[in-house]
């Protein structure tokens, strides 16, 4: 990379950590939200004492910044407390169940990808078609069916027709498939949108006349210069729409009972496990923070105007 | 033009759909006047008419004898009721507080914009799980934590056009007259951006919807027995080997009403653009809505 684009993303980096504190700061603000943490996660036998001494335990006794700095400092040094079901690290417990949700994730964004690409590509190369008709009535149909919904359909076709594969839990490739498939599908829509879009102007541009123009076939045109072009908008897209796949594949878990950290989250939440909820809140932004990174850079590769500008 | 004409015919779809619901939800007294949470517990999991059941539960009754379609029925109302209140609330915030960062900027604008994107930084779902895992689970808490996304996305838009209007020669010119700021904003702004926010606005009640299903499916909605049609979907899902039907027909409620608002929120986009030009011609240039980052 040159140096131009090294300094654009060192600069993304340093915003990006300046968001992750501020995430840190909400996270620990939620608490301040419950009427008595320490009055609502203990039995309501405690004596008054060891209530108080839970209290000064968990540090609630401070003052607000006090309280503030203490816990932004455990949280750099990756501590959060200690988890009220399990009696491990909260962070431990968390990060435990994360390969699992971004396996699930990635599995989703590439089944949503390998829907989204040719059927958008084929939208906007025949536009105004059949073809492009019944592209646009499953992206709209699509974006009104909930992966919830997918998700027990899929279960009810298989457990009652196929019984080719495992509608619930995980650990295997084959535990992948219908939760993957519920993820991808619910990410198409709005990825078939913007490329039919972004296609649709890419092609309106002098240097794909000029590709046509020195003789290329169609074919070599999409893939060489319109689809470069177009996926930059995508790549846009993608930023706002990982956060959106996150909030799906939570969702999802639950219906597959697969292991992730959604699964968790919605375990500690009924065990009123806040520092699970406070970790997961953090692992999840850490995720989203590196993934906008991550897309930083694919834009200085995609865009020569990031990757050249000085 | 046939994509233009489909679109019309679509739209029209979607229109009627959106009566038929809305008519469903005001109606809801008059066609089932027993409420929703009368049932009896002798006629648990009765079947529906197309599985040799009776006329008296339609589409059956589900595990607490409660007639399945009245409980549809009654719970378009909670699910439209939340749709509108976290829209326009939500909406209401993200507006003033969009026309105050855009229009005055500096500190204002340097903090909101902060706060926006921290909150962008967590995934929506799990940012109202952290919320609710709090606060407890309740209407209320329900809407005040889809107002949370809804004010986020008017912030944006509503910035963005205010950020562009700053900069227009009319603008200008109302500037070298000597109007006021503020004079300029009520006047010459506002007018011109406000029908666009009410459609960008529209666009967002069916992701709205799709939010408030899936935090009640997670068990973070409204409680039990209000009806619902996420949680009915969630409660069905322990009946989906046999009882297929106590998960499929609120499905279809749902989807049908969020499709129904998806087709007229296009729609009006396609029909709004040249309304919204007339409306704002007295400025020079327009940008396209599309533009502003949602």
């Amino acid at each position: 990379m040159p140096r131009s684009a090294v300094g654009f993303v060192l600069r993304r980096l340093a915003y990006q950590g300046v968001v992750l504190v501020g995430v840190a700061f909400l996270v620990h603000v939620l608490i301040l939200l419950s009427a008595d943490p320490a009055q609502a996660l203990l039995p309501p036998t405690t004596s008054p004492e060891a209530v108080e001494a839970f209290r000064r335990a968990q540090g609630w006794d401070q003052p607000l910044p006090v309280q503030f700095a203490t816990f932004l400092g455990r949280a750099v040094q990756g501590d959060f407390g200690t988890s009220i079901r399990f009696g491990q690290p909260a962070l431990a417990v968390v990060l435990e169940r994360v390969p699992a949700t971004l396996t699930l994730g990635l599995t989703g964004l590439a089944v949503g990808l390998a829907i989204a690409f040719p059927l958008g590509s084929l939208a906007a190369l025949r536009r105004g078609t059949w073809a492009d008709g019944a592209v646009r009535g499953f992206a709209v149909l699509g974006a009104s069916v909930p992966g919830f919904v997918l998700g027990q359909v899929l279960i009810l076709v298989v457990a009652v027709g196929l019984r080719a594969l495992p509608v619930s839990g995980g650990g295997s490739v084959a535990h992948l498939v219908l939760p993957g498939l519920v993820v991808g599908i619910a990410s198409t829509p709005g990825l078939i949108r913007i490329l039919r879009a972004s296609l649709l102007e890419v092609y309106g541009r002098d240097y794909i006349r000029t590709a046509f123009a020195k003789g290329l076939s169609p074919r070599a045109v999409l893939l060489r210069h319109a689809l470069r072009n177009a996926a930059i908008p995508v790549v846009s897209f993608l930023a706002f729409d990982i956060a959106a796949l996150l909030s799906g594949v939570v969702i999802v878990e639950r219906v597959f009972a697969y292991p992730g950290m959604g699964s968790l989250a919605v375990q500690a939440i009924s065990g009123r496990d806040l520092p699970v909820i406070q970790a997961f809140v953090f692992v999840a932004a850490l995720t989203i923070v590196t993934t906008n990174l991550l897309l930083d850079v694919a834009y200085t590769r995609l865009d020569p105007r990031i990757r050249g500008r000085r | 033009m046939i994509a233009t004409i489909g679109r019309h015919r679509a739209g029209m779809f979607g229109v009627l759909l959106m009566v038929v619901v809305a008519t469903i939800a005001v109606l809801a007294p008059v066609l089932a006047p027993g409420g929703p949470e009368a049932g009896v517990l002798r006629d648990r999991l009765l079947p529906p008419v197309f599985a040799g059941g009776s006329w008296d539960h339609p589409l059956g009754t589900d595990r607490a004898g409660r007639d399945l379609l009245v409980r549809i029925v009654w719970g378009s109302r909670t699910t439209l009721w939340i749709a509108i209140a976290a829209t326009v609330g939500g909406g209401l915030v993200g507006i003033v507080a969009g026309v105050v960062a855009g229009w005055y900027g500096r500190w204002v604008d340097l903090i909101l914009g902060r706060l926006a994107d921290i909150q962008q930084a967590i995934p929506f779902v799990i940012l109202a799980m952290a919320v609710v895992a709090v606060v407890g689970p309740s209407l209320l808490n329900l809407i005040l934590v889809l107002g949370l996304a809804s004010w986020l996305f008017t912030y944006r838009v509503v910035r963005g056009d205010m950020l562009a209007a700053r900069e227009r020669p009319w603008v200008e010119a109302a500037r070298a007259l000597g109007i006021g700021d503020r004079r300029i904003l009520w006047r010459q702004v506002l007018p011109n951006v406000l029908p666009s926010i009410v459609v960008v606005l529209t666009l967002f009640v069916p992701q709205t919807i799709l939010f408030s299903a899936g935090l009640s499916f997670l068990g973070l909605g409204v409680p039990p027995p209000t009806p619902e049609w996420g949680r009915m979907i969630a409660d069905g899902a322990d009946y989906l080997r046999t009882e297929w039907w106590l998960t499929l027909m609120p499905s279809l409620a749902l989807i049908v009403t969020v499709l129904g608002i998806t087709l007229v929120g296009d729609w009006v986009r396609d029909l709004g653009d040249p309304l919204l030009r007339l409306l704002r011609s007295a400025a020079p240039a327009t940008d396209e809505m599309g533009k502003t980052d949602a």
